[in-house]
């Protein structure tokens, strides 16, 4: 098999994937309406109770639209593929991609890509809807220039997140119980990338280390850009330290997974 | 009446000691359950950090009150989580695989063994001792007296908002008895109940009657609290002692229908 072809049939295993469960993508969809709902009714009252214009540096439909476009984007870069790889690991499913002509992280990349491109139009789609509405209805900036700057460092966004969490899988060749594990890194990542709260409710000191993780560069500056809150410059270097970030994850990935499968024991034979 | 109620307070002792035999043996898996309801607990904490770091009443609320209100929600999640939470998602499973069979042979009553039999304390440790934690920081700060009446009454409320959670939350459950899966519904009605990590005054009046009346997910976190404050009306009062058993009648009339539904698996 050519080498192109073989990621391209990866990249539409994913999309498959997607397509099949896609009522299982879409109920997770109109779930989200719940915690923006949360979000919207909280805030509202933050506002009118405090009868500032703007609190934590946001006005009222800056914080709205931040909240809004966050959980959206929580659901758009959310990786499932750790508990798959956990259970590679743990049942011996590993095997079986040790002797294909493809390498396991580059099938994992595509098929999560191709996973993730269906999701995305979606995704787009909507936060495009949900920008008119709230451009008609709360006077939301909505800039063409920033809509295309955005498109360009969300899959940047989305790389970050698979190598962060390709890293973390590696975690299941020492701990054949990696889950709980999971899913608490999963939490508190999205804390920490402002994926339930803008960054700017923390105390400075708070805010300035959790800039310094790499989490904000996959929620909190992607949306930052949208609403146009990001100077040129600013928006130049959170694109920079996106790339510099997937370079680090890439290479942390690789030392973990080399020394991991000399751990691996291939269960089942 | 009374040696049937004695009976099942016996055979619900010895379920609670397996589980925790079980479970203990499992440290690891207790262990991380307990990181996980952790970063949980952070989120809901956000909330009430927010509301401090702005300082201000909100919606008639000051921040202590909205711990308060966290901390009632907290310390409910993690009863919920202790008593029901994995016996209601175990559901879907007996009906897919056809285990239920098992437990229909019981010589006790088939949906009080296939919703309780489970109680799972690494889920609910530590939202159960933050949740009670809260209430009384926050109870101490505002000062509020500390009166053998209204600690029993609360004590009450809590008691009955149990009830009620457990008589809400079964039916969705049990719409497995026709869909077999129910993975979407189960998260639906969870992030239904994450609404409560703000006090149902926060809401617009239509979402709040709702969730005090038809779905009555607020009543059981935020009418505890509200009696201790002395916000709560008579009729509300009469509404939290009615809605137990009106709803737990409604779980109980639905187990019947959903039952006759069951079409064993397996064999």
């Amino acid at each position: 098999m050519r080498l192109h072809s073989m990621y391209l049939k990866t990249f539409s295993l994913g999309v498959q994937n997607s397509l099949e469960y896609r009522t299982n993508f879409f109920l997770n969809l109109f779930g989200a309406i719940f915690p923006i709902l949360i979000q919207f009714f909280y805030w509202r009252a933050v506002f009118t109770s405090s009868g500032q214009q703007i609190v934590f540096g946001f006005s009222y439909n800056q914080m709205i639209a931040y909240s809004v476009l966050a959980v959206l984007m929580s659901k758009l870069i959310g990786t499932t593929f750790q508990y798959e790889i956990a259970r590679d690991i743990k049942d011996g499913g590993l095997n079986k991609y040790l002797v294909k002509p493809i390498g396991y992280l580059s099938y994992r990349i595509f098929c999560f890509l191709g996973e993730k491109s269906v999701q995305m139009l979606v995704v787009l789609a909507l936060s495009v809807i949900i920008m008119l509405l709230l451009n008609a209805w709360l006077d939301f900036p909505v800039n063409l220039p920033y809509i295309l700057l955005f498109l360009c460092v969300v899959p940047s966004a989305l790389m970050l997140n698979f190598f962060i969490y390709y890293s973390l899988s590696a975690v299941a060749f020492w701990f054949t119980e990696a889950n709980g594990a999971f899913r608490t890194f999963a939490l508190l990542a999205n804390i920490a990338g402002g994926g339930l709260f803008p960054l700017d409710i923390y105390g400075p000191v708070t805010k300035a280390i959790l800039l310094a993780l790499p989490f904000n560069y996959v929620i909190y500056f992607p949306i930052r850009l949208l609403s146009g809150t990001l100077t040129g410059p600013e928006i130049a270097a959170g694109a920079m330290m996106q790339l510099v970030w997937i370079g680090v994850f890439a290479a942390l990935s690789t030392l973990l997974w080399r020394q991991g499968l000399t751990k691996y024991i291939a269960v089942g034979g | 009446m009374l040696k049937t109620l004695k009976k099942y307070a016996l055979i619900y002792k010895v379920f609670v000691k397996n589980c925790f035999i079980a479970q203990m043996e499992y440290r690891i898996n207790f262990l991380f359950a307990n990181t996980i309801e952790i970063a949980y607990l952070f989120i809901k904490l956000l909330y009430v950090m927010v509301a401090f770091r702005v300082g201000v009443v909100i919606n008639g609320y000051t921040p202590d009150m909205m711990m308060m209100f966290v901390g009632s929600f907290t310390m409910m999640t993690g009863f919920y989580c202790l008593f029901f939470y994995s016996n209601f998602m175990n559901l879907s499973n007996h009906v897919r695989n056809g285990t239920l069979d098992l437990l229909i042979t019981k010589p006790v009553s088939l949906q009080f063994i296939a919703t309780l039999r489970n109680v799972d304390f690494g889920f609910s440790f530590t939202n159960v001792v933050a949740g009670a934690g809260m209430i009384i920081i926050a109870w101490s700060r505002m000062d509020i007296p500390v009166t053998p009446s209204r600690v029993l009454v609360f004590m009450l409320f809590i008691f009955l908002g149990i009830v009620l959670k457990y008589a809400i939350f079964l039916m969705p459950s049990l719409i497995s008895f026709w869909t077999v899966q129910t993975a979407a519904v189960n998260q639906m009605s969870t992030a239904i109940w994450d609404m409560n990590h703000v006090p149902m005054h926060i809401y617009g009046s239509s979402v709040r009657h709702v969730g005090t009346f038809l779905f009555p997910v607020f009543v059981i976190t935020n009418f505890p609290p509200l009696f201790v404050l002395d916000r709560l009306t008579w009729a509300h009062m009469v509404w939290f002692l009615i809605a137990p058993l009106l709803f737990l009648f409604l779980s109980r009339k639905l187990w019947n229908v959903a039952i006759r539904n069951y079409s064993s698996a397996s064999s």
